[in-house]
């Protein structure tokens, strides 16, 4: 593993760009005592880095991730993307960030049923506002990138699983965000099928400069990012 | 793409639970549409029956005093009048009818029935149909035919009718004997009218009801109740539709000004001796206002007027006479303000000559009196055994010349049958006045020969106001000197006013109709009724489109990880459900027009006793729509964002997930809930044990068990959350229900709401039927809803003798006045004012009501049970001494508590305008109220307060019976048969107290119904929670049939799920409703009927299980290995 250690992870010189995680804990209250799934977290990622996190099932990869995409709030610690903290913002301010810098591919693909492909790239911007003639014709492009040119007007129900995966990974990219978060992409696809969808993975996010972090239990989507790290126990490894 | 073409897709992909929510939405709009349209339908038809009762009636004149019929064409020629309006003189009285054709001993009978008939009736009384009626014909209405076996059109018909006497029944000189009060018409009967119009349900009175109408000749009907030529109405039809009714009424009083004589009034101005002239009334009687207005003209004209006020003497005797003191008998006594010289004081008497010589007295010598006196019952009385004798001696003052007042013959009235009589033998005084005419001399001839009935003595007049006055009047006549009599008849014409002798035009088809939107508002009611139904299905709304959310968390999710603030979100699915809840309302709309058609079927049919008419109709108006409409959607927006609102509270990452809140919820939360739902319980069993001490009213008792039901809630609330288990929960027998319990905790929301639904209908259910009553429990007993009268009896034609002495019961013609059967019987006699019923039975608003006079004893008495009271009764009194208060110029009344409640709608201490019989504005002020009685049609007044608002009502119109235990039957049947002319109707007073409660308890059953309808949605709601459930858990349910749970099996793990749900809802409904209604239990006549309320509950449980069961089964809890795949 080409690791980026705990040790080795440190705070970028120029705080205010990419993505810095600094000691950040994690807790639930249980009826008996706090369920601590993080502990201490802290790295950092410049703009166009790739990262991929690996680790047994409840070592807390999801949470960190969730995390990162401002799903969930840290009990302790801080992120910053691009100098800015997003849990210090209102939660309209808040759903804006995640809206307009953070880009999610989930295991599950998480497509509207009632949309079809196409809108359900367009989902990402109706977000931020209405969609006009130009986000359209960049939906129609991201569909095209990931090959599903010929398949806009298809509802989710009337695609395979990994064209699913492909019309949520155009999704995330729509909104060109700086951050692009992926928990097990391929984890519910065959290998063929999941290796291409991890090099458009990467190969789309090189391209845009966005900071790719990916949580995966398939030892050969980590193997395509430059950089891994391993969790256990709510630890980095 | 815009949101909106988001918003349609979700509402078009999500069609299935949408399609329920639309359902859910629809009957809610169409409960609460409907029960505003019932409101509009029962409101719309009481407006048309109002215009079809009056027919082409809009004003009219209606009084207790009769006038000449002139009196209608002399308005019409006034200028502008007769061009704007047809005018027509009517009699209506009211009276009894016999089927005289009938065969058989027992001719077919009845009470109530409203005797009228119209002089000349124009073209628009004559497009009514049935007029002119001829000589001996008569038209009655179906009501009345039917009421009394008659067919068709033909036979003979009886109508016992009340003769109109021109003296005051409560005089001492008045005619009260059963010949005297009573006359018989028979006519031949030409027509049956049942159509609905102006012949057959014509009442002044208002009204939803029926009546019982006979229509008669006019000249049949005035000859009959002796009054020839003479009217008591004024039927106005205006031909002006434009003019507004205050303002036309107004006109037509004002014209009724002009052409009104004084002999309208009753009244004439007569030449008399001593060079005077006379004001005589036709009633025996001058009423107050005319003396009032007698005392303004006089002084206008600046005459002097002399009072007069007369009584027949039984006998004077000279105590002052050594020996044995001579006595004369039958003469005329006078009490005058003034004689020429002077006026007498109170203690002196002043005498004619012819009178000093027969007494062989001389001024100085004392004189003794004695005369007749009227008792409350109607019996009478020598003076000298009521009065103390100091008040019936009087001081000769001076012997009068027989000149002049003292031989003047038209100083008194003409008595029927004395005064105008040709000799003293051929008196025919009133039966019950006995006349020894043995007493009477040749001197006593030979003075009537020569004198007439001229006085023969005078007192003071006030001295005679106090011996012999009464109520109805105590001046018989008025002098002036002759030389001012036109002008003083003149002057009093000017000051009399038509409305202060009842001459008063009314707008009655305004106010009628008026009263027809101003009555029971049944709009409230059904809102009510419906109140849990609307509830009900505002709860499924809300918990459809909360599984439809819930069901949705992971887009909901997934919209918030990619940006959606959580506003935006709630925005989303709020859109999304008031388009669902906007469709659903005009769904709704078309089914509150079937659900009004429904109700108002039902009010015809099945709940006519609540409104005792059948001529309801479905009216429909876009402003209730329009309301019921809004208000759904109000109701619906609250639900739904109840519903939507955690969207916005979930986190993400949970939502992602697929769920809401944090796993167990807040910490601390559940304990919290337990003790509050324990602080509420208490709080609500606190307060019902106030109510069973008496401290606070039963129905705040009732608030107590629902307090407790609160609580019960709330600690399940508690407990229904998931948590975690210490040890196995499943081991042993009913593990399987033990796990369907467990997971019946983990949707806390849906489980409370699904137990409260079905609790608060059982709640409902109970506590509608324990206010349910069934008459009285102890009629004997003074205290209870009878006042312990087992009796009541009401006449149409006021009783004038005393049904408590032999001689009273044989002036009403009773046969065996002293039968041993009227032993132990105690009548309480009752003077009515006839208005309008203000029981529930009346849906109208009253303006006029029935007031009841309440005699003294009765006061004294008290019982029934007491309502409230505006202050506590001192000691020694009872809260019906408040009938005799002191409130200032308002009179003090007592109502029935539901009446006050539901009728009245004022407070205690509120008052109630009205107009008294002489045309003066009253406020009666309700002073206290009695608990659900059988006063529950009148209001209750003083006796003595009653005959100074309405002194010429004779007669009782109403007695409450007491009779021992096992009597009541042959009193009931002796009073009927031998009273029947009298058009008396006697009845139980627990048939009368079941009449009233039958329509409280069919507006209950009403409830029941619609509650019964919003269980049964309860229980659909809770077989939607149970489908829900079973398609969440597939996956987990197909793991159970892995691992070896049979299909049975499974289903019995989610039944026993939605069973743990609905007999704790039922069980606590149920409780919680038995501890809030154990004080009305116990402390009134409520019974609960507990078989059939548990028939209930229990087809309740079953129905919901066996929904259930079919819930399940259509919902697939047979699993295949897909879904296991999912898991």
């Amino acid at each position: 593993m080409t690791a980026l250690s705990p040790q080795s992870s440190v705070l970028s010189p120029d705080a205010s760009s990419g993505l810095v995680i600094n000691n950040v804990t994690k807790e639930y209250p249980t009826p008996a005592e706090p369920l601590v799934v993080l502990r201490g977290v802290s790295f950092s990622l410049a703009p166009g880095d790739r990262l991929a996190i690996v680790g047994p099932s409840g070592s807390g990869k999801s949470t960190l991730l969730n995390i990162l995409g401002t799903l969930d709030a840290p009990t302790a610690g801080t992120v910053t993307l691009n100098g800015v903290d997003p849990f210090s913002l209102s939660a309209k301010e808040l759903a804006k960030f995640r809206g307009s810098r953070v880009g999610f591919v989930f295991q599950d693909h998480h497509l509207l049923p009632q949309c079809n492909a196409l809108e359900n790239v367009l989902i990402a911007r109706l977000a931020s506002g209405g969609v006009n003639k130009l986000d359209a014709d960049r939906a129609a492009e991201l569909l095209q990138q990931v090959g599903l040119r010929d398949r806009a007007t298809h509802l989710p129900a009337e695609l395979s699983g990994g064209e699913r995966q492909r019309v949520a990974i155009a999704r995330a990219l729509m909104n060109s965000p700086q951050l692009v978060l992926c928990d097990e992409p391929t984890g519910n696809l065959d290998t063929h099928t999941g290796r291409i969808i991890g090099e458009l993975l990467t190969r789309l996010a090189a391209q845009s400069q966005a900071i790719l972090v990916a949580v995966t239990h398939s030892a050969a989507l980590a193997e395509m990012f430059p950089r891994k790290m391993g969790m256990v126990d709510g630890k980095l490894t | 793409m815009t949101r909106f073409t988001l918003l349609l897709r979700n509402l078009r992909y999500f069609r299935g639970v949408n399609a329920a929510v639309v359902l859910g939405m629809a009957v809610a709009t169409a409960v609460l549409t409907g029960a505003l349209m019932v409101g509009d339908s029962v409101r719309g038809s009481l407006a048309e029956l109002a215009i079809q009762r009056l027919g082409p009636v809009d004003y009219a004149l209606i009084s207790t005093r009769f006038f000449d019929q002139s009196l209608a064409q002399r308005l019409a020629d006034q200028p502008g009048v007769g061009q704007a309006n047809q005018i027509l003189p009517a009699t209506i009285i009211h009276g009894g009818a016999v089927n005289d054709s009938a065969g058989g001993a027992e001719k077919p009978r009845t009470a109530d029935v409203q005797i009228a008939a119209v002089g000349a009736p124009g073209p628009s009384f004559i497009e009514a149909g049935g007029f002119p009626i001829g000589r001996g014909k008569s038209v009655l209405n179906g009501e009345l035919a039917a009421s009394i076996d008659l067919t068709r059109p033909e036979g003979t018909v009886l109508l016992p009718v009340p003769t109109q006497s021109d003296a005051p029944r409560e005089a001492a000189l008045a005619r009260r004997a059963r010949n005297d009060v009573l006359n018989d018409l028979r006519t031949d009967v030409v027509r049956i009218e049942s159509q609905p119009g102006f012949v057959s349900l014509f009442n002044p009175n208002g009204g939803q009801r029926v009546p019982r109408n006979a229509w008669v000749n006019l000249q049949d009907l005035q000859e009959a109740i002796d009054q020839p030529g003479r009217v008591n109405a004024l039927l106005v039809h205006a031909t002006d539709r434009q003019a507004k009714p205050d303002a036309a009424a107004a006109a037509l009083n004002e014209q009724l000004r002009n052409v009104i004589r004084l002999d309208d009034y009753g009244l004439s101005v007569r030449p008399a001796g001593n060079g005077e002239a006379t004001v005589l009334a036709r009633d025996t009687y001058l009423a107050p206002p005319v003396v009032e207005a007698a005392r303004r003209a006089a002084d206008a004209v600046h005459a002097p007027l002399r009072q007069v006020s007369v009584n027949l003497i039984n006998a004077v005797s000279n105590v002052s006479s050594a020996g044995e003191p001579k006595v004369i008998h039958y003469a005329v006594g006078a009490g005058i303000t003034s004689l020429d010289d002077g006026p007498l004081k109170d203690d002196e008497i002043a005498i004619n000559q012819w009178a000093a010589d027969q007494l062989g007295a001389k001024a100085g010598d004392s004189l003794r009196i004695d005369f007749y006196l009227r008792q409350p019952g109607g019996d009478l009385t020598d003076a000298s055994k009521a009065l103390p004798p100091e008040r019936l001696t009087f001081k000769i003052k001076a012997v009068l010349p027989m000149t002049g007042l003292g031989a003047d013959p038209m100083l008194p009235p003409n008595y029927k049958g004395l005064t105008d009589a040709t000799s003293v033998a051929d008196w025919d005084p009133p039966e019950g006045l006995k006349i020894d005419k043995t007493l009477v001399t040749k001197a006593d001839e030979d003075y009537w020969k020569q004198y007439r009935a001229a006085p023969k003595l005078f007192v003071s007049f006030e001295a005679a106001r106090k011996l012999w006055g009464g109520v109805y009047g105590d001046v018989t006549g008025l002098r002036v000197p002759a030389a001012d009599a036109d002008r003083f008849a003149q002057k009093l014409l000017a000051e009399l006013k038509p409305e202060s002798m009842g001459l008063v035009f009314r707008p009655l088809k305004a106010e009628q109709l008026a009263a027809a939107s101003g009555g029971t508002d049944f709009s409230m009611f059904f809102v009510m009724f419906s109140f849990f139904l609307i509830v009900a299905a505002a709860l499924l709304v809300a918990m459809l489109f909360r599984l439809n959310i819930e069901q949705r968390a992971r887009q909901f999710g997934l919209l918030s990880a990619i940006g959606f603030a959580p506003g935006s979100l709630r925005r989303l699915a709020l859109g999304e459900g008031m388009a669902l809840a906007l469709l659903g309302g005009l769904i709704g709309l078309a089914g509150a027009i079937g659900y009004t058609w429904l109700i108002v079927l039902g009010l015809r049919t099945w709940w006519i006793g609540a409104i005792g008419t059948t001529a309801m109709h479905l009216y429909v108006r876009p402003e209730s729509l329009a309301y019921g409409l809004i208000g759904s959607l109000f109701v619906a927006f609250c639900a739904i964002l109840w519903a939507v609102w955690r969207i916005g509270r979930a986190q993400a990452a949970r939502l992602m997930a697929g769920a809401w809140g944090a796993p167990g919820g807040k910490r601390g939360e559940g304990r919290i809930l337990r003790w509050a739902g324990v602080l509420i319980a208490m709080i609500g069993i606190a307060t019902v044990v106030m109510a069973m001490a008496r401290k606070i009213s039963t129905e705040e008792g009732f608030g107590g068990g629902a307090l407790l039901l609160c609580g019960c809630l709330c600690w399940l609330a508690g407990i229904l959350r998931p948590r975690r288990h210490a040890g196995v929960g499943f081991v042993g027998t009913g593990a399987l229900a033990r796990l369907g319990m467990r997971n019946a905790a983990r949707h806390t929301a849906r489980g409370v709401l699904a137990v409260g639904l079905v609790s608060f209908a059982a709640f409902t259910l109970i506590t509608v039927a324990a206010m349910k009553q069934e008459g009285t429990q102890d009629p004997g007993n003074p205290k209870s809803e009878t006042g312990g009268y087992r009796l009541l009896l009401t006449a149409n034609i006021p009783l004038t003798g005393n049904l408590n002495t032999p001689a009273g019961r044989q002036l009403l013609g009773m046969k065996s006045p002293d039968d041993a059967l009227w032993q132990g019987v105690r009548f309480t006699p009752l003077r009515v004012w006839a208005g309008q019923d203000i029981s529930c039975l009346n849906l109208t608003k009253p303006s006029s009501p029935t007031i009841l006079g309440i005699p003294p004893e009765m006061i004294r008495r008290g019982g029934f049970i007491e309502g409230s009271a505006l202050a506590a009764a001192p000691k020694g009194q009872t809260y019906w001494d408040a009938l005799d208060s002191n409130q200032g110029d308002e009179i003090p009344v007592m109502a029935d508590a539901d009446t006050q409640e539901y009728v009245l709608q004022i407070p205690l201490g509120g008052t109630i305008p009205i107009t008294d019989q002489l045309g003066r504005p009253q406020k009666l002020k309700l002073v206290a109220t009695v608990a659900h009685s059988i006063f529950q049609g009148q209001l209750l007044m003083s006796d003595a307060n009653f005959r100074k608002l309405f002194p010429a009502v004779s007669g009782f119109g109403m007695a409450l019976v007491d009779t021992p235990p096992g009597k009541e039957a042959a009193v009931a049947r002796r009073l009927s048969s031998e009273l029947d002319d009298f058009s008396v109707s006697v009845d139980t007073t627990s048939a009368r107290l079941r009449a009233y409660q039958n329509v409280q308890n069919t507006y209950l059953s009403t409830f029941q119904t619609l509650g019964a309808l919003g269980l049964m949605l309860g229980t659909l709601g809770l077989a939607v929670v149970l489908v829900r459930t079973v398609i969440e858990r597939k996956a987990e349910l197909a793991l159970l049939a892995s691992l070896g749970f049979t299909s049975a099996a499974r289903v019995r793990l989610v039944l026993a799920e939605n069973a743990f749900l609905l007999v704790v809802g039922l069980a606590a409904g149920a409780a919680c409703a038995v501890v809030g209604i154990l004080p009305a239990v116990m402390t009134s006549s409520r019974t609960i009927n507990a078989s059939g309320l548990a028939m209930t509950l229990l087809a309740v449980l079953v129905v919901g299980l066996g929904a259930s069961a079919i819930a399940v089964r259509l919902s697939g809890v047979h699993v295949t290995p897909a879904d296991l795949r999912h898991e």
